[in-house]
This record gives C-alpha cells, sequence and structure tokens, in this order.
C-alpha cells in the first residue's frame, strides 16, 4: 500500500510575496510545505517512512526496533548492555576494523537505546563510489551477526558500574532516578536505563543474546530513511535490511501506567549549593488526542523559555534560579510532566512555595485569551524550524513510524492547534493535572517538609 | 590518496548543488559596491558597512528558516582581576530593554513569530542570535539594531540578575567536581594569560560586581566596528546587506579600545595541583599542555618564535589520533585493552585569540587509580612520539573529517557558528573552506614533531581530582 502526501512546492512562491514583518498570527502557516513524506509497507511487512531529500549528498537510515529498557523484565539495564556491547564485535570484526570500515566508507552508524525502543541508525555519504553498498553490508553483518564476546561484556559491565558510582555526584541524576521512581511505582518505566550495581553485574552473554534474539526481528522493526536517494533505491535499502533479520515475534504491549493517588515528598539529602527541585506526575501517551491542547497549555507555563510563566517568576522577576522549566514527554505510555527548576539552598522554601503557587493557579484559572493567542502564534511561527534539517526530518518520520501517528500527523499538525479554543485547553489542563497528587523531590539543602 | 579526492569533490558537490530559489537579480549598485568577498562555491557573500560592521550571508534554502547572529569582539579574555564575568553579565542584561523595547516586549515580539533565540559567551566573543521563520528575520535587524545602542542597564535588574548569573555559576561549576578541575586547570596552567580566569567569573567578582561595571564595558565593546552579523539561510545575499545597512548602517563607528596584549609567559616546569572534593566520587586525571592556536594577525604577536602554521593542523591530527573513535589509540589501549580508564580523551580547539591548551584527560575505571590512568597516558605519549604514526591511520583521520564536514552542512545554525566564530577572533570565515585542505596536507612526519615539540613535561599543568 502507498500513500503520499503531496505539497505542493507552492509555498516557495507564496512565502516569497509575503510581506516581512507581517503579524504572524495572521499568516496561513498551515500551508506551509512540510517535506513530502512517501509511506509503504515493505513485503515482508515493515512500515517504511521516506522522504526524498536532494540538496546534500548524505543520506540517514533509522531502524526502530520494539525493545527497550521498559521490556528487559528483572534484570535492570539489560537493554543498555545489550546495545553497548552489540557495536563491539560482529561477524568476526572487532570494534576497530569497524570503526575503520566505516569511516573509510564516510559512513558512521550508532545504536541506542530507549524506552519503548531500541534504534540502530546509519548515516552515509550518498555518491561516493558505492560506498553506501559496502556500508549498508558491514551495518547488516552487525544488525544480523553480533559475537557479543564474554570478554567485551566483561569490561563493558565495569564501565556500567563506573557510571553508576559518576552518577552519585550529580544531584541532577539523582533527582530524576527517584522523581522517575516515585511517578511510575511498579510500572517498567519506573527504572532507570542504565540498571543498578546489583542487576548489572548478574548479567550473562547468554541473556543478551535472548534479548537480542527476541527483540531484533523484523516483526518489530519500522524504518525511517531521509536523503539522497531514489524511491527505487530506497525500496530496496528498506527491504535487504527487513529481510536479513530472523522474522520473530511482535513484542508485548507496555502496560498502561496508573495515574497517582496521593501526592508525594521526597528529600534526599546531599551536600551542594544548590537544591535541585522536580515536581510533577504522568501525563499521556504518544499519540493522545490532548497533546495538542497540553503542548500549547505547557508553552504557557513553562515549556517556551522567557515569556512562559515558570521562567518569568522565578528567573525574570525575582532571580531565584537560573534554569526554571517545565516540559513533557510522551512514549508508548504516558511520559511524564516535569516542572524543575535548581537554587541555592537558603532560598528554597521561597522558590518551592512560589512554583507550587503557579502550578495550582494554572490548573484553578487556566490560561488567558492573551496567552492562549500568542502561543499558538508561537507555536506557528516555530512549526518551520521543526523539519529544517535532514536529522530532525529523520527523527519526526522515525518518531510517527514506530508510534504510528498517521501518515497525515504533521501535515495536520498546525489545524489541530487550529482548533482548540481555550476553554478546550483549561478543561484539558484540570482533566490532566492533580496538584494535589504529583510528586516533589528535593535534592539538597534542609528538608522543606520538616 | 585517490579516495581522499574523490571525497573533497564530492564535499565540493554538496554545496554546490544547493538550490536557489529565486533567478537572476540586478544588484542594487550599493550592495555591489560593499560587497566585500564573495565564496561563490560555498554560497557566502561578506559585506562591510561603511560604519565598519562587517555582515556575513550563507545562503542556505532547504527550509523557509533563517539563522541571524551578531557577533561582538568582547568575552572573558578582554577581562582583567576583579572584573572576571563581566562580559556574560553583561550578555544577560542584554535582554533587559531600551526605552524604545522594555525587556517583556522584546520577549514578546519573538514569541509571537515563534523564533528560537539565546546568546553565548567565550573567552573570545559575545554572541547572540534569533532562528525564525524567513519572513519574519528582520525582527532580528531591528532588536539587535536598537540594543546595540540603546540598552538601559536598570540597576534593580541587574540586583535579580546577578543572582541568576550566581546560581548559573552553582549549578554549572560550583556544583560539579569536574568543571571545577577544568577551572583549577586553566587558573592554573596560566599566569598572564586572560584563559587563566573562567568565563563565567569567579564569584567574588560576581558578588563586588556593579551595574556601572557593565555600563563601561557596552560603552567600550558595543559599537558596529566590533561586530559581526552573520544570517544563513533561505536570504538573498543583497537583500541581507540592504536591510542591515538600513538598519545598522547609520549607528556611527566610535573609537575601538583594544585590549592590551596579555601573551602567557614561559612555563618553566611542571605544574600539578591536587583537588579534593567532597562531592566528587570518582577520580579524574587531566593534562594541559601549551600548544599554538592558529590566530588572527596582531601586531603584537610578531613576537619571537612564532609557530608554524602547520602545527596546529597537525595537532588537530593528533587529538584524533589519539582519541576520536574505537580505532583511536586511547580507546584501542587504554579503554578496551588494558582497561584501565571507562573513558580517555585528548581534545585540542585550533581557532582561539591565545595560545590554548592541549587537553588529555581520562577517568579510571574502579580496579584503576588516577596514578596507574596518567602511567598509560604516558606511554601511549612516548609512543607517538618515538614511532611515526601509519599512513593508514591518517588516511581513516583524514576521511572522518571530509565526512564530517558534508554532514555538518545539514546544521545551518552550525555553518553560521563557524562563520560567526571565525570572524569574531579575526581569523576569518575563509578558514571554514581553508581547512580540510590544510588537514588533508598534515603528515605522519608532522604529527610526530608536534608531539615531540608540546607533549612535555616541562609545558604541562596536571590535575588529579580525587574522591572525597
Amino acid at each position: 500500500m502507498t500513500k503520499q502526501t503531496n505539497r505542493s512546492k507552492a509555498w516557495r512562491r507564496r512565502l516569497a510575496q509575503i510581506v516581512l514583518l507581517m503579524a504572524a498570527s495572521l499568516l496561513s502557516l498551515s500551508a506551509l510545505a512540510l517535506p513530502k513524506i512517501e509511506q509503504w509497507t515493505d513485503a515482508s511487512g515493515v512500515p517504511v517512512y521516506f522522504v526524498h531529500e536532494t540538496v546534500l549528498p548524505i543520506a540517514g537510515i533509522n531502524l526502530i526496533f520494539s525493545g527497550g529498557h521498559a521490556r528487559e523484565g528483572a534484570l535492570k539495564g539489560l537493554s543498555n548492555l545489550c546495545i553497548a556491547t552489540w557495536g563491539q564485535a560482529a561477524a568476526g570484526l572487532d570494534s576497530d576494523e569497524i570503526s575503520v570500515r566505516f569511516s573509510d566508507y564516510g559512513t558512521s552508524y550508532g545504536l541506542h537505546n530507549g524506552r519503548d525502543n531500541v534504534v540502530a541508525s546509519l548515516n552515509s555519504l550518498t555518491a561516493y563510489h558505492g560506498n553506501l553498498e559496502q556500508a549498508l553490508d558491514l551495518f547488516i553483518d552487525i544488525l544480523t551477526k553480533p559475537d557479543f564476546p564474554a570478554s567485551e561484556l566483561e569490561r563493558i559491565k565495569k564501565n556500567v558500574l563506573t557510571q553508576l558510582r559518576n552518577q552519585q555526584e550529580n544531584p541532577g541524576a539523582i533527582a530524576g532516578k527517584a522523581f522517575t521512581k516515585a511517578i511510575y511505582g511498579d510500572h517498567p518505566y519506573a527504572h532507570p536505563g542504565i540498571g543498578y550495581e546489583e542487576t548489572v553485574s548478574r548479567i550473562t552473554v547468554d541473556d543478551i543474546r535472548d534479548f537480542y534474539q527476541r527483540y531484533i526481528v523484523t516483526a518489530n522493526l519500522s524504518i525511517a530513511i531521509v536523503g539522497d536517494l531514489s524511491r527505487t533505491q530506497a525500496e530496496s535499502i528498506a527491504h535487504r535490511l527487513a529481510t536479513s533479520l530472523p522474522a520473530g515475534t511482535q513484542a508485548a504491549a507496555i502496560p498502561p501506567v496508573a495515574a497517582l493517588e496521593q501526592e508525594q515528598n521526597i528529600h534526599i539529602p546531599f551536600p551542594t549549593q544548590q537544591v535541585h527541585v522536580l515536581i510533577g506526575q504522568p501525563l499521556i501517551e504518544k499519540g493522545n488526542a490532548d497533546f495538542f491542547a497540553l503542548r500549547l497549555a505547557n508553552h504557557v507555563l513553562g515549556g517556551s523559555g522567557f515569556g512562559s510563566r515558570i521562567m518569568e517568576e522565578v528567573r525574570v522577576k525575582r532571580g531565584l534560579a537560573y534554569s526554571s522549566h517545565s516540559y513533557f514527554q510522551s512514549f508508548r505510555q504516558a511520559g511524564p510532566f516535569v516542572i524543575n527548576f535548581q537554587t541555592k539552598k537558603e532560598q528554597l522554601n521561597e522558590a518551592l512555595t512560589l512554583v507550587k503557587g503557579l502550578v495550582d493557579e494554572f490548573v484553578a484559572a487556566g490560561i488567558n485569551e492573551e496567552e492562549f493567542a500568542l502561543s499558538l502564534a508561537s507555536i506557528r511561527g516555530n512549526y518551520a524550524l521543526h523539519m529544517a534539517s535532514n536529522q530532525s526530518i529523520l527523527n519526526a518520520i522515525g518518531t510517527m513510524a514506530f508510534y504510528n501517528l498517521g501518515i497525515d500527523y504533521f501535515d495536520d499538525y498546525l489545524e489541530r492547534f487550529d482548533q482548540l479554543d481555550i476553554e478546550s485547553v483549561n478543561s484539558t489542563i484540570k482533566k490532566h493535572l492533580r496538584p494535589q497528587k504529583m510528586v516533589t523531590v528535593v535534592v539538597g539543602g534542609d528538608n522543606p517538609w520538616q | 590518496m585517490c579516495k581522499i579526492k574523490s571525497l573533497i569533490a564530492l564535499a565540493l558537490i554538496a554545496t554546490l548543488t544547493t538550490s536557489c530559489m529565486s533567478g537572476n537579480q540586478a544588484m542594487p549598485q550599493q550592495a555591489a559596491s560593499n560587497r566585500t568577498a564573495v565564496d561563490a562555491k560555498n554560497k557566502i557573500t561578506e559585506y562591510t558597512l561603511d560604519n565598519g560592521m562587517v555582515v556575513v550571508v550563507k545562503e542556505d534554502h532547504r527550509a523557509p528558516v533563517v539563522i541571524s547572529q551578531l557577533w561582538y569582539k568582547v568575552g572573558s579574555s578582554d577581562e582583567y582581576s576583579g572584573i572576571t564575568g563581566v562580559s556574560h553579565a553583561l550578555e544577560h542584561m542584554m535582554f533587559k530593554g531600551t526605552d524604545r523595547y522594555s525587556g517583556a516586549d522584546f520577549t514578546a515580539m519573538l514569541r509571537r513569530v515563534g523564533a528560537r533565540h539565546n546568546a553565548f559567551t567565550g573567552s573570545d566573543y559575545t554572541g547572540y542570535y534569533q532562528q525564525m521563520e524567513k519572513s519574519h528575520w528582520p525582527l532580528s535587524l531591528e532588536l539587535e539594531s536598537d540594543r546595540m545602542v540603546n540598552l538601559k542597564l536598570r540597576e534593580e535588574d541587574f540586583r535579580k540578575e546577578i543572582e541568576v548569573v550566581k546560581e548559573e555559576r552553582r549549578l554549572r561549576t560550583d556544583d560539579q567536581p569536574v568543571s571545577k578541575a577544568y577551572e583549577q586547570l586553566y587558573a592554573t596552567a596560566f599566569n598572564n594569560s586572560p584563559y587563566g580566569h573562567p568565563v563565567i567569573g569567579w564569584m567574588e567578582d560576581l558578588q563586588h560586581m556593579t551595574v556601572a561595571d557593565l555600563q563601561v564595558w557596552y560603552e567600550r565593546w558595543y559599537m558596529p566596528n566590533n561586530a559581526v552579523l552573520v544570517v544563513a539561510g533561505d536570504v538573498q545575499p543583497d537583500e541581507v546587506y540592504e536591510r542591515a545597512n538600513q538598519s545598522m548602517g547609520a549607528i556611527p563607528a566610535r573609537q575601538l579600545q583594544a585590549s592590551k596584549p596579555r601573551q602567557e609567559v614561559a612555563q618553566e616546569g611542571e605544574r600539578r595541583v591536587l583537588m579534593q572534593s567532597q562531592l566528587a566520587k570518582k577520580p579524574h586525571l587531566m593534562m594541559g599542555y601549551k600548544v599554538p592556536s592558529i590566530k588572527a594577525k596582531n601586531d603584537w604577536d610578531a613576537a619571537p618564535a612564532q609557530h608554524e602554521e602547520w602545527e596546529a593542523y597537525a595537532l588537530d591530527v593528533l587529538a584524533n589520533i589519539l582519541s576520536h573513535g574505537a580505532n583511536s589509540r586511547f580507546h584501542k589501549n587504554i579503554v578496551r585493552g588494558r582497561q584501565i580508564a571507562i573513558a580517555a580523551s585528548a581534545s585540542y580547539s585550533p581557532y582561539r585569540r591565545y595560545n590554548d591548551l592541549f587537553i588529555i584527560s581520562g577517568t579510571p575505571n574502579l580496579e584503576h587509580t588516577i596514578g596507574q590512568l596518567e602511567e598509560a597516558f604516558e606511554e601511549e605519549i612516548e609512543r607517538i612520539k618515538t614511532e611515526l604514526i601509519d599512513e593508514k591511520s591518517l588516511e581513516t583521520v583524514k576521511l572522518r573529517k571530509i565526512a564530517h564536514e558534508v554532514f555538518s552542512q545539514d546544521s545551518t545554525m552550525h555553518q553560521a557558528y563557524k562563520i560567526g566564530f571565525l570572524e569574531a577572533i579575526g581569523v576569518g570565515w575563509q578558514e571554514t573552506s581553508a581547512y580540510l585542505d590544510r588537514i588533508q596536507e598534515v603528515t605522519a612526519e608532522q604529527v610526530r614533531t608536534v608531539a615531540r615539540r608540546y607533549l612535555k613535561q616541562e609545558n604541562r599543568t596536571v590535575v588529579h581530582l580525587q574522591a572525597g
């Protein structure tokens, strides 16, 4: 099945006519050109998303497998260790030879461990003496014939244990781990991708191989390609990659995240000058229709830097912090909504009371007309910036493919904001945010609750 | 070598095939007469306004987006004891408004068009940028031309903002053992060079800084003849020139009082720092060797014992041989082979206003000490000083540099940044295309020569950060 979105290139002429410095909010930016996204299903059943971008002689390929550290079971840190050991040796080549060969082809590759997925990526020059073919051969060898040498696993485990020690000196990392654990409870998202000392020490080559064999399979794969390749080339590359792997079976679904039942306040003593504060809760999963209202709402609260409420009240008006924001992420299941700031320990209570008050007011009274209009204009104007490079397009269509957001997702993106009104935004805020049941983590300073 | 040549040709194609949005236009007379340099291949055009302000345009028509950066040639290396951090504090205060546009207006105008904007301060420059959908970009000029001359530095704003700067220092330096160790490395390595003090400033200087200090700094450095405007993206060069000339051309040039030279005194023997941090949970080692930089040609730089130009490129290749990629010496022998460190790196930035450090650093794993890691580094340095590197390793580094150059063209922001940075330190944006050629000319013998010449014990400062 093939479906294409065909936005004409008329926008180029159109934008050229636009008088400079005109008020942004009135422009029909939803007609702004997006890259033409092509989508098809490979004979193997793998969905492929492709954007033909010819200006630079480069191509990027992302293979996205359902997997990730939410699926590693009791052996926390397994997915991370699998990724780290995987690229070290394959098809009889060690990491030294792999690295030299990829450099010879004008290519680089990477493996990434996420919560929901594992991503293997290849970035290549496209116009250089058949290099892409050679790079693909090597990439497929790495994908399909990892050696997982026990000696490398032991070395990497030592590195991970040292990294875990490193994190103990980082108040931001300590706060993040405590926060994630508190908002997710028994859910697999509660655990850090790096794992724990006791679990990492226990992981064996067999565990890693099992994890690899379970998840790195065609049934679990989506492919995103951007770059200077023809549709035919892209089809053939996707087909080669998809069919190089065993068919396998789809990964089990990740369970939904439970809403928080009660407020939790956590203080962790730490000898820094500043305290690190995180406040929040789980919010929404990818594809949730409330995304648009929440995106706009968060833009007002603390998601857009200068001019957003938290930044203005905490930093600009009072000088209480350098960095003060709110943001939310979405995964296969609900990602976190987070407010964070750091302030010198002597003024923790002042800053904490201020920020909690801002959240209460935000949920109780919502945003006002002026904020609504300004944020809408801002999101519209900002949209062009998100598709300005091959890499950003690759990330966008990869997300679209993996989370099955629909081929029209980006075309319709701005229209979805246009359909909002202030009442719907404010009721969506009330529907999702529960200030009385949020988690607050404070690392450093005196316990503010004693 | 033929592989390398075809890759260079490829890097060239990358820039040649950049599509052009509009056809031929009649070149306005004035734009033509103020056009001071053109690189048609890379689509870079330079203009100089009558007041001395340099405008560099980099065309990239892939997306309807423009990035505008205004660079001032002032940074912490212009500062001296007692006022360290003043360039950075002023950068913060540049967002507090003028009589025409208040700080809140400034923020709201950029918000309304969905711009990304921020600023950055380094040892050799202070820069401000906005990135937005192309129809709005002249707003950048409107705001930047206003705050270049009309900034209102108010006591009340300053009192709050300096607290923000102190929080930034606590966040980025005081509560971070490795950052603090870097601060110690630079403070110990450099006696006379202004690179000895941190960009953000010493805390005591921040505590005693006044709004009057900032006023003096603003008046001394913020003027068109000390600024460079870089505009990159979906624009036409002459149009950028016309608009820049319209908004900034009438701002009068002023007499620029340049900083006095502060070249580092010769180092006579190794310096060692033992730093004990209560916060540190694991040790960290850093060794900084004094090395030459590629610099602007200054009057005061005509000192004896000048470095040869190729040295900086050879040092760049040396850093890559030591620590870039899984096939690098450090990774192969120290991280993977002997398993002494979890990370080991060599870093060097060729372009600086003054000479800087070539830094070798690493974190031993839990089974090894910082002393063992230092010994392992010593052995690798000894080896690179005796044996010539093999041609294959050299070629791999060169290939990577070329591929990296092509890949980096994907980021317009990065392209603009390179141009502005090279202009700000006085080397000139033309170096962006010369760099790859110079790197390709580096020989194995030259790499060994710079290692012998600079990676010497008496030329270094060593910091051991001990876990508390």
